[in-house]
């Protein structure tokens, strides 16, 4: 046997040897949690009449039980993970997200440290990439390093790939915005966003009360735009009888220009009147490139577009000073009337007053999911401090309690029986320009549970 | 410190597995191009094969048993599983069959791509690779039927699903991976180190002075590519048994660039050498991660994300620069023949 | 109509690929970065209200100095040594990598990370379906003056022979006695400062964000290689051909095959592999 060959195997059986003694201390540990330490103590015996004074070693046996987490006095520290991608599909929108659970962790300990609390969170990042094999690498290590308590992933994908995982170790995972409906099971995964069927239901109603009967998506050929897309068609086409065709376009692409002239003639095909309308489901890099070509386009400038909540961000698509997008955007979305829901309670003072400290703090506005990735963090930490302890099990018990008896950012957080939100009020907002600003102004309310649609004067 | 025993069982066994996966890769890489000189960039759709024939294999087995109307149902997955679990000798022989179909077809796929590779340029022939990579992976993330598309599978059991006691399952399943990566590079020792390398280097150092002596180069390139993308389809198929999911887009090219890297760092065609590169890198890639930082208690004040691509970048230039030929220089290759010889030289000399 | 637009962005870069690789060899994976950064630079200039030819400008000759140093840093001294086209290949993914990285801190420090440039695109006329803007113009003439300028150099001057005498056969140029470094750098130049004024115009007709010139490489790399990586005119004409493919022959396949518009990125793919097919020459060994 030549040496060549020897090494790596030698390598290969001591790491053979490691596993199996970490498996013998694993076995050994878990039976009881009691291990027994030896300790050794002279003790001086006096001996009367005898002249050297002898000193006897003497052993003692004690007890000494191993714990997890040794308290220190004085101050409790409950890790939360983040695993919420920011590069690759989400390199534009994860940061502004992950922000927005950084914020939530520090607002909570400002408040534990003002009335006294010894307790404290802390939070840990890392970079999913947005791709299943890395979510998993990065709640595995996680996992490792002792965290139960996990925001993420995002992506409904992601979610797939580690939910075997979490479920199987009982780490509660809250996602902020993976919205596939093929997800809702009872298990560790919790969601505190509504799923696409809810958003759909609520759009296809708003689009059928004002009067609109045909429609043309240009929709992310993601999990994301291929689930909402599919959800509103059925809806929109069995409940209301409306027609619907459906344009996927891959994502990333440099340039969407073709899909656009798609679009337009689809548009053309249903006919470009007031009963047409264009739904368009995207993030800010494509939905501004598709919006770009769309406004140079003389037929898709006759109809009234529709968009997903991922549409509602004025850091995008508003003109300076508010945002980034240029006037001709804002023309253009204003002249189409853009419209959609988002879940929030109306007027809420609390979503208010995120976003105001959110812009103080980051610089930049929250994007609609930051909201949710807020108000997941700071129902991780209800449920953590509910519990009393830092157990996945007991934490995933104690979420469903807490969730109903909160109102966050976004408004009621109940859950169902899958751990996924229960349902929510929606605002309809709509691309305005009010003599001074172009704004997204809420122009009416979808009211949880009565589906009610209420339009404001 | 703060970790508990179980958590860090599940930590090593994932690294064990993950760098088995990766030396499995690397070998197949410095086999294909250490070896033979042929730049494989497109490693990751053979990668890929393996993974959508493991998948395929476990849901057709599966889904007709259970009764499963949409595949890609997340409750679809968990059914997958839980029939699994109570069904051990299925579980392997899934785990068993999918493994070996493939081995042989990404093999076949490996000898195919071979045919029209074969009179390229060097730098060409890799970039046209990567380009064939790149695009069966749009074309099965957009073709549903396939693998779900863009969505995905899940609920593919591993053969030890069957093990109530989930950490013991996966030491196991680590254990196997380092065993099966063991056997690859035997094999590739062996086969490297014997007559038929010697024809290899002489394939790739100088292809028309190989072909004056008998030894025809397309043929020879034609059968390193069927085991080279054999062995990435066999670490495919161990990839997604480990995960128990498969989506198209964790089989990018990046993937490839990164085994590249593993081969160049460790020493082209030297085994050894690649090895510990893969274990290297593999090593890097998790411990570059902030979760883990965090449990030796360094805590970064930004991302470190966009940093660990950054120095994975410059890494590789570094090492083109000041050691091209990877930490562990090639050896001569050491045939039978040479050993008995050396031994003999040896021998005279004492 | 907005095949004409993205065309001459794809000629445009191209040139600049096929220039590099022409005269030094190297298949360069980091003119994506090059294009991006371009972007950036052009964008980042628009919006403090520098006039978007002047920021073209300032692009393309910041974009021709990285190139320069670039290779300078990382790829001559692999050259000197002895590096071989696939060394040098790897070297250029690391370069990428880390130039792209680099970007994507830098941006997300700066929340840049997407950027829209302030140059306002305006119709000028409707033609069918499509419209012809004031960017077409633009890009148009950006890219008619800069394979101008490149022809003058190149067929008019005498450094300009000194290019095509080191493109030919490089060993026989450095004993003729011909400045090869000083020629590589501007070779260099030349095709950073083609990729800079891609990549602004890039910026204009749409968002970008780091990770827009790895994208865009696809398409520009398959330009290129219709020209063969060799010929000028070839790429030029291979930018038109792939940017027309994208939109014609998708509308053509989904008319008659039905085929689902979402497999659109695979064109420039199918493009390459008939490029080496027919252009094998091109590409053999030896």
């Amino acid at each position: 046997m030549s040496t060549v060959i020897r090494s790596p195997v030698v390598i290969g059986l001591i790491i053979i040897i490691l596993i199996l003694a970490g498996a013998l201390s694993y076995v050994l540990s878990t039976g009881g949690g009691v291990q027994y330490v030896t300790l050794t103590r002279p003790v001086t015996v006096t001996v009367p009449g005898a002249a050297p004074q002898t000193t006897i070693p003497v052993t003692f046996t004690l007890p000494i039980t191993f714990t997890t987490a040794p308290p220190t006095i004085g101050r409790i520290e409950y890790v939360i993970g983040l695993a919420i991608a920011v590069s690759g599909p989400y390199a534009v929108d994860g940061p502004v997200r992950r922000d927005a659970a950084i914020l939530a962790i520090e607002h909570i300990n400002k408040y534990l440290e003002s009335i006294g609390s010894p307790v404290r969170f802390r939070y840990v990042h890392d970079d999913t990439k947005g791709t299943a094999a890395d979510a998993l690498k990065v709640i595995e290590n996680m996992y490792a390093a002792g965290i139960r308590v996990i925001i993420g992933p995002l992506s409904s994908g992601e979610v797939r790939g580690v939910m075997d995982f979490v479920n199987t170790n009982k780490i509660v995972i809250i996602s902020p915005s993976s919205t596939s409906p093929l997800l809702a099971q009872p298990d560790y995964v919790f969601r505190d966003v509504p799923t696409d069927l809810f958003q759909a239901k609520v759009l296809a109603k708003v689009m059928n009360i004002l009067g609109i009967k045909k429609v043309a998506i240009i929709a992310r050929g993601d999990d994301y735009g291929k689930g909402l897309a599919s959800a509103f068609e059925n809806i929109f086409t069995t409940n209301y009888g409306g027609i619907v065709k459906k344009i996927i376009y891959t994502y990333p692409q440099p340039d969407y220009a073709a899909e656009v002239s798609r679009l337009s003639s689809a548009v053309s095909e249903l006919g470009a009147d007031q009963s047409t309308a264009v739904f368009i489901i995207a993030f800010e890099d494509d939905g501004l490139n598709i919006i770009d070509h769309a406004r140079l386009d003389p037929v898709l400038t006759k109809v009234r577009w529709f968009g997903s909540e991922t549409l509602n961000r004025p850091a995008a698509y508003t003109p300076p000073p508010t945002g980034k997008a240029s006037l001709d955007i804002a023309k253009f979305l204003a002249s189409v009337k853009l419209t959609g829901v988002f879940a929030s309670p109306v007027g809420s003072p609390l979503a208010e007053t995120f976003a105001k400290e959110y812009r103080a703090r980051f610089g930049r506005d929250p994007s609609p999911y930051a909201y949710f990735t807020y108000d997941a963090t700071w129902l991780a930490a209800l449920a953590i401090l509910f519990a009393g302890k830092y157990d996945g099990e007991a934490v995933a018990k104690a979420l469903p309690i807490v969730a109903s008896h909160f109102i966050g950012v976004t408004g009621y957080k109940a859950f169902d029986e899958n751990g996924d939100a229960a349902g929510a009020d929606y605002i309809i907002w709509q691309y305005q320009y009010n003599g001074t600003h172009y704004v997204f102004a809420q122009i009416g309310v979808w009211r949880y549970p009565s589906e009610a649609v209420e339009f404001f004067k | 410190m703060m970790i508990d025993i179980s958590s860090f069982l599940i930590l090593i066994s994932s690294i064990v597995t993950y760098t088995s996966i990766y030396i499995i890769l690397a070998l197949s890489m410095n086999l294909e191009y250490g070896y033979t000189g042929v730049p494989n960039l497109g490693k990751v759709m053979f990668y890929f094969i393996g993974g959508i024939i493991s998948a395929r294999i476990a849901m057709m087995i599966l889904d007709p048993l259970i009764g499963i109307k949409n595949p890609l149902e997340a409750t679809a997955a968990t059914e997958r599983t839980e029939y699994a679990s109570t069904h051990p000798i299925l579980s392997i022989e899934i785990f068993i069959a999918g493994t070996f179909l493939s081995m042989i077809i990404s093999g076949l796929f490996g000898y195919l791509a071979s045919i029209p590779a074969l009179a390229l340029k060097e730098d060409f022939l890799a970039l046209t690779l990567l380009i064939f990579g790149e695009a069966a992976r749009i074309f099965v993330r957009t073709y549903e039927p396939i693998i779900g598309g863009v969505f995905g599978v899940g609920g593919i059991p591993g053969p030890f699903i069957w093990i109530s006691d989930k950490i013991l399952a996966r030491m196991l399943y680590a254990i196997l991976t380092l065993l099966i990566a063991i056997v690859v590079y035997i094999y590739i020792d062996k086969f490297s180190n014997s007559p038929l390398g010697r024809a290899l280097k002489a394939v790739r150092d100088d292809d028309l002075a190989a072909s004056v002596y008998g030894k025809d180069p397309s043929r020879f390139r034609g059968l390193v590519l069927f085991i080279g993308s054999s062995l990435a389809g066999l670490a495919g198929s161990l990839y997604v048994y480990y995960s128990q999911a498969i989506f198209p887009d964790d089989f990018v090219p990046a993937l490839t660039f990164f085994i590249l890297a593993m081969v160049l760092i460790g020493g082209i065609a030297n085994n050894f050498g690649v090895v510990i590169g893969a274990i290297i890198l593999s090593l890097f890639e998790r411990f570059s991660q902030a979760s883990i930082l965090k449990i030796f208690g360094i805590v970064a004040p930004f991302d470190i994300s966009y940093l660990r691509y950054m120095i994975l970048g410059l890494l590789l230039i570094i090492i083109l620069l000041f050691r091209p030929q990877g930490l562990i220089a090639e050896k001569p290759v050491k045939t039978p023949l040479y050993n008995i010889i050396m031994r003999r030289i040896l021998n005279r000399n004492r | 109509m907005s095949s004409i637009l993205v065309s001459a962005l794809y000629a445009l870069a191209a040139l600049g690929l096929t220039l590099s690789f022409k005269v030094t060899k190297i298949a360069n994976l980091a003119h994506a970065e090059y294009i991006v950064i371009g972007s950036y630079v052009a964008a980042y200039l628009t919006l403090i209200y520098i006039d978007p030819l002047l920021s073209l400008l300032v692009s393309a000759l910041i974009i021709g100095s990285i190139a320069i140093i670039i290779d300078e840093l990382f790829y001559k001294p692999l050259y000197r040594r002895g590096a071989t086209s696939l060394q040098l290949f790897v070297a250029s993914i690391g370069a990428g990598l880390f130039l792209r990285y680099l970007l994507s801190i830098y941006a997300d420090m700066k929340d840049l990370l997407f950027l829209n440039s302030a140059y306002s695109r305006q119709p000028i006329f409707y033609l069918g379906y499509g419209v012809f803007t004031n960017l077409h113009i633009l890009s148009l003439s950006t890219l008619t003056i800069y394979s101008f300028v490149l022809y003058l150099i190149l067929f008019r001057t005498k450094i300009g022979r000194g290019i095509r005498a080191v493109a030919s056969n490089i060993e026989l140029a450095q004993v003729s006695g011909i400045p090869v470094w000083r020629i590589r750098r501007l070779t260099w130049f030349l095709a950073g400062a083609a990729a800079g004024l891609a990549g602004g115009l890039w910026s204009y007709y749409t968002s970008v964000n780091p990770e827009s010139g790895w994208r865009l490489l696809l398409w520009v790399f398959a330009s290129s290689a219709i020209g063969g990586f060799t010929s000028l005119w070839q790429t030029l004409l291979g930018g038109f051909i792939v940017g027309f493919s994208e939109n014609v022959v998708m509308w053509g396949l989904n008319r008659s095959f039905g085929i689902d518009p979402a497999y659109k990125p695979l064109i420039p793919y199918v493009i390459i592999v008939f490029v080496l097919i027919f252009r094998r020459k091109m590409f053999l060994m030896r």
